[in-house]
Formats: C-alpha cells, sequence, structure tokens
C-alpha cells in the first residue's frame, strides 16, 4: 500500500466543511495555523496544505492548486476587516496583524485601489492584536474569531470581501488546496470528494456558524473565483506585495495509460479476413484513429488497387423545383438527378413517373433518389401495391435506387428490406448509408454495418445486384452526446471499409464536414466521394459553406494524389480526368 | 524499431520509405532537410500523421490544449504591401482603414469583464500616424482594467518596426512594453523566410534574419513567444523546409519558442486571388511535418478559425496539441474570407476534442493549467 498522502490543514472554523472527510486511508492530516501549513509544505513536511493564497508565491514555491474546493468570499465575508475608532479617511496608520499574509495584502491593495489611501503607512503586530491596536487615529486589519468578536469601541467596520466584490465584481479566495506538482491523481480526487460530502453538514453547525459558513464563506473555486484568485495575483505581483510565479491547477496527466492496441485485430482486418461482430465492436471502441485509418487504408488498396477517386456529377432537385433546376444541372454537366420526394400524397407516384420522363427524355439524366421508404408510401398513397408502383417507375425510366439517408437500425425493418429486395429483382442498384448524429450509440453504428453486410450477402447469394456503396453521412448535430464529429465520421468509414468486406464502394459524404476533411477521408478507407453539385443549402449545416461545384472536388482529389473519376450511379461508366483544368494555378 | 505501432503500421512505413525517418524518431536522431522533404512529398498522409501523431503523444498523450482570449486588432493602417493581405489599408482614410482609439481598444477588454479570459492578443498593421504612447498606454490601460490579463502583443514586424520609426533598439522597445505590461510576443509576420518567396510575398517589411533577431532578443529578456509560418502561397516545399529549419535552429539557442503555428494562406480580398487555396491534406501534412521536423518546440497549433472546426478536429492525429481557443473577435482572417463561425464557445470546444478521444486542458498563455475542462 501506498503512504498516505500528508495533508496540512488549518484547524478554523471555515475549514472544516473541506477536511472533516478526507478519507483516512487516504490522507495523514494535520491541523495547524495556516502560516504553519504554508511552511510544512514548503519543507517537504506535507505533500498537500489548505494554504494562504499569498503563500503560493512564496521564495522556491512552484505547488499546483487542485481543483474544485477553496476559502472565499462573494461579499461580506464578517471575518475580514479594516477596523478603527474613527471613520478612515482620518486614520494616520494602519497595522497589520500578522497572521493572515493574505488578507494584510488583500487590504493594501484596497487602501491603495477602491479605498483611496495609498499612502497610508502600514505596520506589522503581533498575530491577533489588530483590535488591540486600533485606537485613535490607528486603524486594523482584522481576521478569525477577533473580527466577528469586536469591541463596541471599533465603529469603524470595513468588509474586505465587500470591497474587493464592489470594486472587480468577483469573489475573493483565502485559501486554497494547494500541494507538490506531481500528487497522484487519486489525492486530488480525495480532495474534491471530502469538500463535495463536507458541503451539507454545514447546515448541521451551530446556528451561529450556520450563516457564517453558508453565507460568508465561498467554497466553489469555479471560473469565478478563479477569475477573482488571478486577479488578486497579478495585482498583488504589480504592488510587489506578491513575490513572482504562476498560478497552475493539477490537470490531468499526459501519461495517462492508454488502451491496449488492437494490433492483431487490425492486421487481420486489414488483409480483409472476415470480421465478427466482436471485433468490429472492439477496433470501434479500442482502435486509435490512426491505426483504424491505416489497416482501412490497406484495404482499400486490396480491393479498389486504382489511384483513384470516383465522383458522380449529379444534382438534387425535388417535384416542385424539377423545371428550373434540371437544365442547371444539364449546364453543368450533371450526369444524374437525385429526387428528394418528402411524404407521399396520392399523386406523388404519378408526378414522379411524369418527372422521371421529363429528366430522362428531355434532359438526358440518370435519375435515382426513391428509397425504400419513398417507395412504400407513393405506393400507400397511390393504392397501389409496391411492386406495381416500383413496375411504373421503371418503365418511366428510374435507373437508381437510394433514397435519404437511413437511420440506425433501418436494415432490421421488414419494409426496408423489401423494397430493396423488390428493386434488387428490377435489377436496380444504388447506395445505402449510415447516418451519425441521430441520437445511435457507437454500438448501433456497429451493428448497422453488420446488419448491412449480412442484407447484402443475402441479396447477393439470391442473384440480386445489392448496394453499390455505403455512404457516411454526418448529421454534425453539436449535441454533447452524440459522438457525430468529423473525427467519428472518420473513424467509421474506416470501420465501415473493414467491416462490410461485401460492398464495393466507402462514399465519404462529405457536404457537412468539407471537402479537407474528406481528403483525409481518402487515407482512411473511402475511394468516392458521392455527388457533387449540390448547390442546395438544405444540405449544407446552418453557418456552413461547403458546397461546391465539381472543379472543386476534383482538385481535391488530385492535391491528395488521386485521379478524379467521374461515375455514373452504378460505376458503369468512368470517365478520367486526367489533365488539370488550365487558368488556374493548382497547388496542394 | 517504434514500438508504439502496430506491425501493421510499421509495415506501411516500409511500404513507403519511411522506415528510416521512424526509426531516427526512435532514436531521438535529428530529421534533416532531406528528411523533411520526404516527409512533405510522402503521398500517404495516413502513415504521416502516424508518425507524427506519435511524437505528439510522447509528449502530450492525448492532453489537447486550449485558451480563452481575446484578440485586438486595434489598427489596419499598415505602411507594409504584403501580397497575401486583406486586412491592412494603406493610409488613414483609406475605404474601411481604422484605427482604435484608446477607449475603444479598451472597451473590448472591459466588454469581457466577466469572462475567464487569461490573455489579449494584439497585433496590429504599421501605422505611421501613431505616436509610440499609444502603444505603451495601450498596455498600461489593459493592465488597468484587467490585471490578471496576459497580454501578448506585436508580432516581430511590429517590434521591427518600432525600432526604426521610434529610433530605438530592439531591446529598448521590448524592455519598454515590458514596463508597460507586455507579457509574450505571438508568431506572426514569419510568413516565408527564404528571401525568394519573402521578396515575393512581403519585400517591404522585415527580413528573416531581423524577425528571428527580435525573438532572440525577447528571448534574451526572458520572454517566450510563438513562431508562425504562412504555407500555400506562392512558395516552394523546400521553402517551407527551410523555413521550419530556420526556426528550429534559433530555438536551439534560446529554447523560447513556445508554440509554432502553420497558417493557412487564404485568398480572397488580396492581391493573390488568382491562387487557389490550400487544401485539408496540404495543412494536414504541414501540421505533421512541422510536429516531426520542430523537435525542440512543445507545442503545434491548429486555429481553427481558418481551418474550419471539422478540420481542426481531424489536426489533432496530425501532431496538433493545441487549438488556437475561443477567440472572440478576429478581424484578419475574416477580412480574407474565412467563413468559420468567430467564437466558438469553451463548452463546444471541450467537446470536439473529447470527441476526438483527447483530453481538453485549458492553459494560460505560458501553458499552465488554468480551470478544469
Amino acid at each position: 500500500m501506498n503512504p498516505k498522502i500528508r495533508v496540512a490543514c488549518v484547524g478554523y472554523t471555515n475549514a472544516w466543511p473541506l477536511t472533516r472527510h478526507l478519507d483516512p486511508e487516504l490522507f495523514a492530516v494535520e491541523a495547524c495555523v495556516p502560516s504553519v501549513a504554508a511552511r510544512r509544505l514548503g519543507q517537504g513536511e506535507a505533500d498537500v496544505g489548505l494554504v494562504p493564497v499569498a503563500s503560493l508565491f512564496d521564495r522556491g514555491a512552484s505547488w499546483r492548486v487542485a481543483p474544485g474546493w477553496c476559502i472565499g468570499s462573494d461579499g461580506d465575508v464578517d471575518s475580514v476587516l479594516l477596523v478603527g475608532e474613527g471613520p478612515l479617511e482620518e486614520w494616520d496608520e494602519v497595522v497589520l496583524d500578522g497572521e493572515s499574509r493574505t488578507s494584510v495584502i488583500l487590504a493594501q491593495i484596497l487602501l491603495r485601489g477602491p479605498l483611496g489611501r495609498p499612502e497610508l503607512p502600514v505596520r506589522a503586530v503581533d498575530a491577533g492584536t489588530g483590535a488591540f491596536h486600533a485606537q485613535g487615529r490607528v486603524g486594523a486589519v482584522v481576521i478569525g474569531d477577533a473580527a466577528r468578536n469586536l469591541p463596541a469601541r471599533l465603529t469603524t467596520r470595513v468588509d474586505l470581501g465587500r470591497v474587493w466584490k464592489q470594486w472587480t465584481g468577483l469573489p475573493f479566495v483565502f485559501a486554497v488546496w494547494a500541494g507538490r506538482p506531481d500528487l497522484p491523481r487519486e489525492a486530488i480526487d480525495g480532495l474534491r470528494a471530502a469538500g463535495a460530502r463536507g458541503m451539507p453538514d454545514r447546515a448541521l453547525a451551530p446556528a451561529a456558524e450556520r450563516d457564517y459558513l453558508t453565507r460568508a464563506i465561498r467554497y466553489e473555486l469555479d471560473d469565478r473565483a478563479l477569475m477573482g484568485l488571478r486577479r488578486f495575483v497579478a495585482l498583488g505581483q504589480a504592488a510587489g506585495l506578491l513575490g513572482p510565479g504562476d498560478l497552475s491547477l493539477y490537470g490531468p496527466s499526459p501519461l495517462a495509460p492508454k488502451a491496449v492496441l488492437p494490433a492483431e485485430l487490425l492486421t487481420r482486418a486489414a488483409r480483409g479476413e472476415p470480421i465478427n461482430a466482436e471485433t468490429a465492436h472492439a477496433l470501434s471502441v479500442g482502435a486509435p484513429t490512426g491505426e483504424l485509418a491505416a489497416a482501412a487504408d490497406e484495404l482499400r488498396w486490396l480491393r479498389a488497387p486504382a489511384r483513384e477517386v470516383t465522383w458522380l456529377p449529379a444534382g438534387n432537385l425535388t417535384l416542385d423545383n424539377l423545371a428550373e433546376r434540371a437544365p442547371a444541372l444539364t449546364a453543368k454537366k450533371a450526369l444524374a438527378a437525385i429526387l428528394q420526394l418528402g411524404v407521399a400524397e396520392a399523386d406523388t407516384l404519378a408526378r414522379t413517373e411524369a418527372a422521371l420522363r421529363t429528366l430522362k427524355e428531355q434532359h438526358g439524366l440518370s435519375v435515382t433518389g426513391v428509397g425504400p421508404d419513398d417507395l412504400h408510401g407513393m405506393a400507400l398513397a397511390a393504392a397501389v401495391s409496391p411492386e406495381v408502383a416500383l413496375e411504373r417507375l421503371v418503365s418511366a425510366g428510374l435507373d437508381g435506387f437510394g433514397g435519404p439517408p437511413t437511420r440506425t437500425g433501418a436494415v432490421q425493418r421488414p419494409t426496408w428490406q423489401a423494397m430493396h429486395r423488390l428493386a434488387g429483382r428490377h435489377g436496380l442498384r444504388g447506395p445505402t448509408t449510415l447516418t451519425l448524429g441521430l441520437g445511435e450509440s457507437r454500438a448501433d453504428r456497429v451493428e448497422h454495418l453488420l446488419a448491412l453486410r449480412s442484407f447484402q450477402a443475402s441479396e447477393l447469394h439470391a442473384g440480386r445486384p445489392g448496394f453499390t456503396a455505403l455512404s457516411v453521412w454526418t448529421a454534425l448535430s453539436g449535441e454533447p452526446d452524440r459522438d457525430d464529429s468529423a473525427q467519428a465520421w472518420l473513424r467509421t468509414i474506416a470501420l465501415a471499409r473493414l467491416v462490410l468486406d461485401n460492398v464495393a464502394h466507402i462514399t465519404a459524404w462529405w457536404p457537412s464536414v468539407g471537402l479537407g476533411a474528406a481528403q483525409a477521408a481518402l487515407f482512411a478507407g473511402a475511394d468516392d466521394l458521392g455527388p457533387a453539385l449540390l448547390d442546395d443549402t438544405a444540405l449544407a449545416a446552418p453557418g456552413r459553406s461547403f458546397l461546391t461545384d465539381g472543379e472543386e472536388v476534383e482538385h481535391h482529389i488530385r492535391v491528395a494524389g488521386f485521379t478524379p473519376v467521374r461515375r455514373d450511379l452504378d460505376w458503369t461508366t468512368l470517365v478520367r480526368v486526367t489533365a488539370a483544368p488550365e487558368g488556374r494555378y493548382a497547388r496542394a | 524499431m517504434v514500438t508504439e505501432l502496430s506491425p501493421l503500421a510499421q509495415r506501411r512505413l516500409h511500404t513507403h520509405h519511411l522506415a528510416d525517418i521512424a526509426e531516427k524518431l526512435a532514436a531521438g536522431v535529428r530529421l534533416d532537410f532531406d528528411d523533411g522533404m520526404r516527409l512533405y512529398t510522402t503521398p500517404d498522409l495516413g502513415t504521416l500523421g502516424l508518425l507524427a501523431n506519435q511524437s505528439r503523444e510522447r509528449r502530450w498523450g492525448d492532453l489537447t490544449f486550449f485558451n480563452r482570449n481575446l484578440h485586438i486588432n486595434a489598427t489596419n493602417v499598415c505602411e507594409a504591401t504584403c501580397i497575401f493581405c486583406s486586412f491592412s489599408r494603406l493610409k488613414t482614410g483609406d475605404a474601411n482603414a481604422y484605427t482604435m482609439s484608446l477607449e475603444e481598444a479598451l472597451g473590448r477588454v472591459r466588454e469581457l469583464r466577466g469572462e475567464l479570459i487569461t490573455e489579449v492578443h494584439v497585433v496590429n498593421g504599421l501605422n505611421p500616424d501613431l505616436p509610440w504612447n499609444y502603444y505603451l498606454d495601450l498596455l498600461r490601460g489593459i493592465k488597468a482594467e484587467r490585471a490578471d490579463l496576459h497580454i501578448k502583443a506585436f508580432t516581430a514586424v511590429e517590434i521591427h518596426y518600432f525600432a526604426e520609426k521610434y529610433g530605438k533598439s530592439y531591446e529598448q522597445v521590448l524592455r519598454e512594453l515590458m514596463a508597460a505590461g507586455l507579457g509574450s510576443l505571438p508568431g506572426g509576420g514569419a510568413e516565408i523566410f527564404h528571401p525568394r518567396a519573402r521578396k515575393k510575398l512581403c519585400d517591404d517589411k522585415v527580413d528573416a534574419e531581423g524577425w528571428l533577431e527580435v525573438h532572440r532578443t525577447a528571448h534574451e529578456l526572458g520572454l517566450r513567444s510563438n513562431c508562425t509560418m504562412l504555407f500555400g502561397s506562392i512558395e516552394t516545399l523546400e521553402e517551407r523546409v527551410d523555413h521550419m529549419l530556420r526556426l528550429r535552429a534559433l530555438q536551439d539557442q534560446t529554447g523560447g519558442f513556445q508554440t509554432f503555428i502553420p497558417l493557412r494562406f487564404h485568398h480572397e480580398n488580396n492581391k493573390l486571388e488568382r491562387l487557389r487555396e490550400p487544401t485539408g491534406f496540404d495543412s494536414l501534412r504541414t501540421y505533421a511535418v512541422a510536429r516531426l521536423l520542430l523537435d525542440n518546440i512543445d507545442h503545434i497549433k491548429a486555429y481553427w478559425i481558418m481551418l474550419g472546426i471539422e478540420l481542426a478536429q481531424l489536426s489533432l492525429s496530425w501532431g496538433v496539441d493545441d487549438l488556437d481557443g475561443t477567440v472572440r473577435e478576429e478581424r484578419i482572417y475574416h477580412m480574407a474570407g474565412a467563413r468559420t463561425p468567430q467564437t466558438l464557445g469553451r463548452a463546444d470546444l471541450v467537446q470536439l476534442i473529447r470527441d476526438a478521444g483527447r483530453v481538453p486542458v485549458e492553459r494560460d498563455t505560458l501553458y499552465h493549467v488554468v480551470a478544469e475542462a
């Protein structure tokens, strides 16, 4: 067992909420007056102490402050006063009671500042004798119990906590837990835990103390208290009242143990060995991002050996804006249109048929965008079977199957599966998706990938075409519990490459994360950037402007070291774009 | 042998002809110019990232630093004519030219009274119309307003300009500024040191030797500073490596640099609009190369304002251990077309770092821990 952490702390009333629950298994506590606590710490006789703030800047001190709790005030503190018989304006001198150097420095700073007596001489006197010396035109700093039991003759009583608060708007911090820089984490946590347990005990204090402990003393070492502390230190140092040095809290250690690298799993995954559920979850949780990406990249070169990255020149449109958007798409040399259908109404099927004919015949575009829920919904709304609905769409020219991004778990839905099988029977192909940030857990994502793999296997086994690609989307919700950041997106792309051994392409769907992040994904298993020319603001998160044209996409592919390839919906027609466009100064 | 990497990653080092560099790194052998070029030109961004990440984690584990600060750009009137700049206006009175009165500048500090910022970052144009006292009064005013703020102010370019304009040595300028409250120097104005590129980019501002001399002087006076490199305009990769090695050489002598900050070139509203901006690929490899070459500089910082928060987050796997924090107001990059939001809340930044699997640490300018994240 480790030796106990030696704690030097103050026996004052205001300290006991912080000290009474110190775990005796962990700490050996010695009570002493503040200056002794600081000295013990300084001489290495204690590991940590509840010490006056001023002592942090003693010569040679290089202590860290423990986060969580302190002894402070936020207004009247009752126990740190400037007192005198007459008004402060008439004093000739102030005596400083040696018991608390922090309070004494505070008094000096306030006299020079808001109290307006910078010239007033000060003189140190013995600890505990301040009130005695405060006579006639001599004022005194008094602290602690003496300040709370003053003789009646001392009619001037200036609460320094109040003056500080009025002047700075901030709490004041008198004492903090401070200790040697390498104090173990468990000790720092133990100090915090003791304070948390002690706070409610203040209600149990005798009535006379209760008000003092709950109203006058402020124990939280939070942002505001820290700012008050920093302000005090800066003012004290500027006035030459505090020694030099910087305030530093204990922080997390850079040497925190790392999870064991799943090296063997990574090697096997990178070789293309089938990954079981256990391995997939283990990689999702335990593989560092760079290693996960490296394994996925290895496999990408096995599955897609050419140094090429595909993208689909395409645009999205709705049944309502089709007339206006379709010519724009052809003008931009789009090969395909992606219909966004929304909630089906009775005429959606008929309108979709008409749209297909227009887009195919008048604009020469391939058309996709109908997904399992779209098909099911429009058939239901038109009171026909999905089989009939799909036959009508296919004869109107539907080229692919896809639809909006799916939630994790979609694969298990019978309708989802039935609609995909139906589309497969008509030879329709398309990508499927995994969308991050809709409330799913990391484990849900892995399960989604595994379910997609099973479904794809059954489709291929039945002789149907299956999915062309998995496209990884992220909602970038910004919600704290969703883990749908760019990093999660990159990891999911890598994991998808490793898990989905029967889906040829992994698409880095980039409009929410930007083409720069998409370049990183090209080294993490992705070989496709999906559709671009998507100048539809609905697809970009608010405040972002990641939408771009095909030229930008190809530039990003090229400078990352790949040849851009324009593909069609099912990768049957590939146009390699070897030459950079002229007239632009192309750089990485 | 690089033991922390998986066998798979080590095999990839061989495949990409980086194994000897990895061995040098493992043995603590310093990389040279040719190593820098090979790292820069490796086609495998992923393996480069693995090496840089290893170096980052050896230093800092998962710790990822950020700070909360206020940026003040007190004037954009600037005699220099750097062609990459969208911020400066040549003369007072030019369209969009501004110079804050001391009261205005201090008002920005006052507005943030209630926020736990620990630093104010002041960088300005080279304004011929301001007296020397303007700068001293600015620093004193900030200290009077917020004694607890660390003032990181004036690039080496400004220090050089002050010395010339007011007839002082670098040391005199720095000593007077320190007496007024200067705490450290930011790293701006380094751009690209190599004379070929520097002549094209910013012929009329301090040369490489002057820039380095200002920092040397500052380090000798006990100031810490940062250093930067403007990448992605007209410089070559060789010039970038050369730039990093010049910084490394000074650092060997003084040890005063804390952080290297690669600054990505933005092309809007300046004379280089015809140029493409560097892509994410270039940013990530630049962070990685910097982490590996600059073995004597503690931190590599990404400035999310110019990178976008997504790429900034990914950069934490390419050698970056510091994200420039919750900037309050930033004009220089936004005048050059940066579209990122101007502020990111502390909670958002902490979340971004946690989501990257890293451990956020709020720091002050000198990398002391300020608060629990």
